[in-house]
């Protein structure tokens, strides 16, 4: 029937879900309050990042060169909370993405739920959908800890609209790396494989923004375009609103690499 | 039984990587409404390999496969709600209790089964408030025959079934499957335990390295092949008596008797003793087992010693 998946998708998902977004909401609030709301500590790491610290490593970290907005609550909010956490999402992502086929097809349940009347296509989009559900109920966690931060610190430059569409631009990018993770374990099936692989490109990607950056050349430039975190810029989201091409870009990755899990998950052999 | 096909394979083959023997090869097999058919073979036969292709889990590398006469691969999905099925290897999301599992493939055939579960746990004497990771393996195939039997499927698929169930439980395995068969539905299980195809079988197929080596009645298997004949004489007799007689082989005597295994008529055999005087003669069918065996005794590839290990 259809739905059924993604509703038990949901209703297995939801408990590591929450816990997921008491995290992701606790480190918000901590990046708030003990960074965020203490001036002193501000100015100090403004004074080594503007003073002691070589250029190239900022850039590389993506610190912005603007050390004003970095100090402002909006720049803290973009370097610290939202470079890092779209890190920790992606762990979260790899290990999410392992169970739309690849936990499943290693210990043999598969055989049990594709004798049953679902389709193939159907067991892919549906467990993808429901997990990117379940992602945003994580990030809205996150935003739940940003607003009871709020409380404590100057939040007058923070415009709410600017942030939910930094939010937005983290559900999509964090949703490449879930996609991708399905990919390669319809790919190689083996579990660990996939595994490694999807860590390998999110190493590969957070490295080829963060060299990109700290190179300043053209060829680095071009490079950062084939990186999924070099179209999730949290700072000018938060300052000038969504990169449309950027939106449309990670949008149609997700689209398009969905589209090739079914592919591959429909035309293959299941199980070892 | 009647005789519509609810199974049909043509020419259905199978090989896993290039190089490799095909682990099934040109099967031709039809399976008729109504039926119990059973599958058999020993481990590696291409049992499995067959179920999967018919289950839609893997794809053939030559040949069709049909289901209620549509295509195992292009009607999948609606074939499956028509269809029972349980896997040899009964994995299961071991933090779900069994009641979970049963909801979840209730939710996805789309409709109540409470009443039928309620009563084949009870029959089965399955507790479906326990987790998977606490079930012993037997009850995980408990387990798996409620899941395939619920929503009373038009066909069962059951591989390797009884394996794992103890005596009581096989019993009213074959009582469950008597009963789907009286209400004019087909089973079709896979087995290398023969006890429990003799018993319940209509008509089984023997498969060997992926390649059919015969489809026959139950009844009719037993009776065309061999027999089992002791002959008991009024002083001891040597096994030498009969040595050289047409159709004759395996001759022992222990006491006053001698057992021969007799392929063909029995006159060959009484003229050869007819100088002894004969007080009882006693003719045995041969059991599935030694059937099965004498299929693949003389080929040498498949030891009589390995098979017979996993003959119950």
């Amino acid at each position: 029937m259809n739905g059924v998946v993604f509703g038990e998708t949901l209703r297995r998902g939801w408990r590591t879900a929450l816990y997921w977004g008491i995290g992701i909401g606790i480190y918000a609030l901590y990046v708030l309050l003990i960074f965020g709301g203490d001036d002193t500590t501000r100015a100090q790491m403004a004074d080594v990042m503007a003073t002691k610290l070589p250029g190239f490593i900022g850039q590389m970290f993506g610190i912005p060169d603007d050390i004003n907005f970095m100090m402002s609550t909006l720049g803290f909010l973009s370097f610290v909370y939202f470079t890092y956490a779209s890190i920790m999402l992606s762990i979260w992502a790899v290990l999410t993405g392992l169970s739309v086929t690849a936990n499943d097809e290693e210990s043999g349940v598969i055989n049990m739920l594709m004798a049953l009347p679902i389709a193939r296509w159907r067991l892919v989009v549906e467990r993808i959908a429901a997990n990117i559900v379940l992602l945003v109920g994580i990030v809205t966690g996150g935003l739940v800890g940003i607003l009871i931060g709020f409380q404590f610190v100057p939040s007058e430059d923070v415009v709410l609209g600017s942030l939910l569409a930094a939010l937005f631009g983290l559900v999509l990018v964090v949703s490449v790396v879930l996609v991708v993770t399905a990919l390669l374990a319809v790919l190689v099936k083996r579990r660990s494989l996939a595994a490694g692989l999807a860590g390998g490109f999110v190493a590969i990607s957070f490295l080829l923004n963060t060299l990109g950056n700290a190179a300043q050349s053209a060829i680095g430039d071009v490079l950062r375009n084939f990186s999924v975190f070099y179209h999730f810029d949290s700072a000018d989201i938060l300052q000038n609103g969504l990169a449309l091409g950027s939106i449309s870009i990670l949008t149609a990755v997700v689209i398009v690499v969905t589209w090739g899990a079914v592919q591959l998950f429909q035309r293959r052999d299941l199980g070892g | 039984m009647t005789n519509v096909p609810i199974i049909e394979t043509h020419n259905l083959s199978k090989t896993y990587g290039a190089g490799q023997p095909p682990a099934l090869s040109q099967l031709n097999l039809t399976v008729n409404q109504g039926e119990i058919f059973g599958y058999l073979g020993p481990n590696g036969a291409g049992k499995s390999t067959t179920i999967r292709i018919l289950m839609d889990l893997i794809r053939p590398t030559v040949g069709e496969a049909k289901l209620f006469g549509k295509s195992a691969q292009a009607d999948a999905v609606a074939l499956h709600a028509r269809i029972g099925f349980m896997p040899g290897d009964m994995s299961l999301w071991a933090g779900y209790t069994g009641q979970g599992v049963v909801d979840y493939f209730s939710r996805v055939h789309g409709g109540n089964y409470t009443a039928n579960i309620k009563k084949l746990t009870s029959r089965l004497d399955l507790d479906l408030s326990k987790r998977i990771r606490e079930y012993s393996t037997g009850n995980k195939r408990k387990l798996g025959l409620v899941l395939a039997l619920m929503h009373e499927p038009e066909l069962l698929i059951l591989d390797e079934p009884t394996s794992g169930l103890d005596p009581l439980v096989q019993q009213t395995f074959n009582e469950l499957m008597r009963e789907h068969r009286t209400a004019g539905r087909t089973v079709f299980l896979s087995s290398h335990v023969l006890s429990e195809v003799q018993s319940i079988c209509d008509r089984v197929a023997i498969l060997r390295n992926g390649e059919l080596k015969a489809v026959e009645t139950v009844e009719k298997l037993i009776h065309t092949d061999f027999r089992w004949v002791t002959v008991t004489f009024d002083k001891p007799a040597a096994a030498s008596l009969v040595a050289g007689v047409t159709g004759v082989s395996h001759a022992s005597t222990v006491d006053n008797s001698l057992k021969v295994r007799l392929t063909g008529d029995f006159d060959p055999l009484l003229r050869a003793m007819s100088a002894m005087y004969i007080t009882n003669i006693h003719v045995a069918e041969p059991t599935l087992e030694e059937i099965f065996l004498a299929y693949y005794g003389d080929n040498g590839h498949t030891p009589a010693a390995t098979i017979s290990q996993t003959v119950r």
